[in-house]
């Protein structure tokens, strides 16, 4: 059976006896989840691979105390959030010193860096991407999880350790912010 | 529910709203000036859908693999590979006389399943097996009492003047 296809339960209990192939099967199946949310928050594709392997760095660590009949995503997203947020301001500093913030594309890289990207959603791709990195990490955070990786608002409060009231809060502030940003892409789509 | 706050149909199209909250909320859409609202939410999940897939590297998963401290992983290809049956005689062989030298009383046991004896001073005292051995400390010495101890001394150190 494909490691990656059992349930969060077996995974972790399988980790937990630090048997190669449950661990095998924990980074298959999380590795995508924790990249999308740190290249999310961090903007930065090399970042955001250290801190994927920091993650699952980590989980080997607290495996022992972890309980195995909780689910492993918010646990994981939890200390990618953590991990990035820790990076952050390092991140931030090395770009003030080194890297003129005008003179940086991040879309345009990570356009060339796909060639799989459609020519044709290109576009919408690009502004879209570009405005959610105009948000704040925190918020970036709370909308992929949410958009993307599918967490409840309980989920993300766990991810986050925001009370779920500030988790609507926030992702209510930041949905506006986006709104604003986005308003000609929403005049545009037709649902 | 005459009004409809943007968070409930967001909740709803998270499928957070379960059963009687899901089904109130239904019946609100149909209201006049309520389904921009939904319209709104529902551009946003088109809109935040079209973000790029963010598919990590190709290597990422190995490289993490790599980094974790674990005991390697079975591989089937050497897991099926036995040393040749004469190399692993000569093992057997080496094994036994190590024991046997260090343990003669555990040797005379230890030789019903082997195939060589040498006799020294009259008594069996030492051999080698290609049989499993068993721990002499735990198992046997166990059940020695000071005098079998003693007289188990002096018989290895007999043994050992001998063959030297």
């Amino acid at each position: 059976m494909d490691e990656s296809k059992k349930t969060d339960s077996e995974i972790s209990r399988g980790c937990r006896r630090n048997d190669p192939r449950a661990w095998r099967g924990l980074v298959e199946k999380y590795t995508p989840m924790v990249y999308r949310i740190a290249v999310r928050m961090l903007i930065n594709d090399r970042d955001a691979e250290d801190v994927s392997q920091e993650v699952f760095l980590r989980v080997h660590r607290y495996i022992s105390g972890y309980d195995p009949t909780r689910p492993l995503a918010p646990w994981l997203a939890r200390i990618t959030y953590n991990s990035c947020l820790k990076r952050l301001p390092r991140i931030q500093q090395i770009a003030r010193n080194e890297t003129p913030l005008e003179d940086y594309d991040p879309v345009d890289d990570r356009q060339s860096s796909n060639p799989a990207y459609e020519v044709g959603a290109a576009d919408t791709r690009r502004q879209v991407s570009a405005a959610l990195d105009r948000l704040s990490a925190q918020d970036r955070a709370l909308l992929v999880l949410r958009y993307r990786e599918g967490f409840t608002d309980s989920e993300i409060a766990e991810s986050t350790r925001m009370p779920v009231g500030s988790v609507k809060s926030r992702l209510h502030r930041a949905r506006g912010k986006l709104r604003k940003m986005l308003a000609p892409l929403f005049k545009e789509i037709t649902t | 529910m005459s009004q409809i706050h943007p968070e409930h149909i967001e909740d709803y199209l998270a499928g957070q709203l379960q059963g009687a909250a899901a089904r109130k909320l239904e019946m609100t859409l149909f209201q006049p000036g309520m389904a921009e609202p939904f319209r709104e939410a529902m551009k946003m999940r088109a809109i935040l859908g079209a973000l790029p897939p963010d598919t990590p590297p190709s290597g990422l998963t190995d490289q993490i693999l790599a980094r974790l401290p674990m005991a390697a992983e079975p591989d089937s290809s050497q897991a099926d590979t036995k040393p040749s049956s004469a190399s692993s005689s000569i093992r057997g062989i080496l094994r036994g006389f190590g024991w046997s030298l260090r343990w003669p009383g555990f040797a005379l046991n230890a030789m019903s399943t082997g195939s060589g004896v040498v006799k020294a001073s009259g008594i069996q005292s030492a051999g080698y097996s290609l049989g499993p051995l068993r721990d002499p400390v735990s198992k046997r010495l166990g059940k020695v009492g000071g005098m079998r101890r003693r007289l188990l001394k002096s018989t290895l150190s007999k043994l050992w003047s001998t063959i030297t």
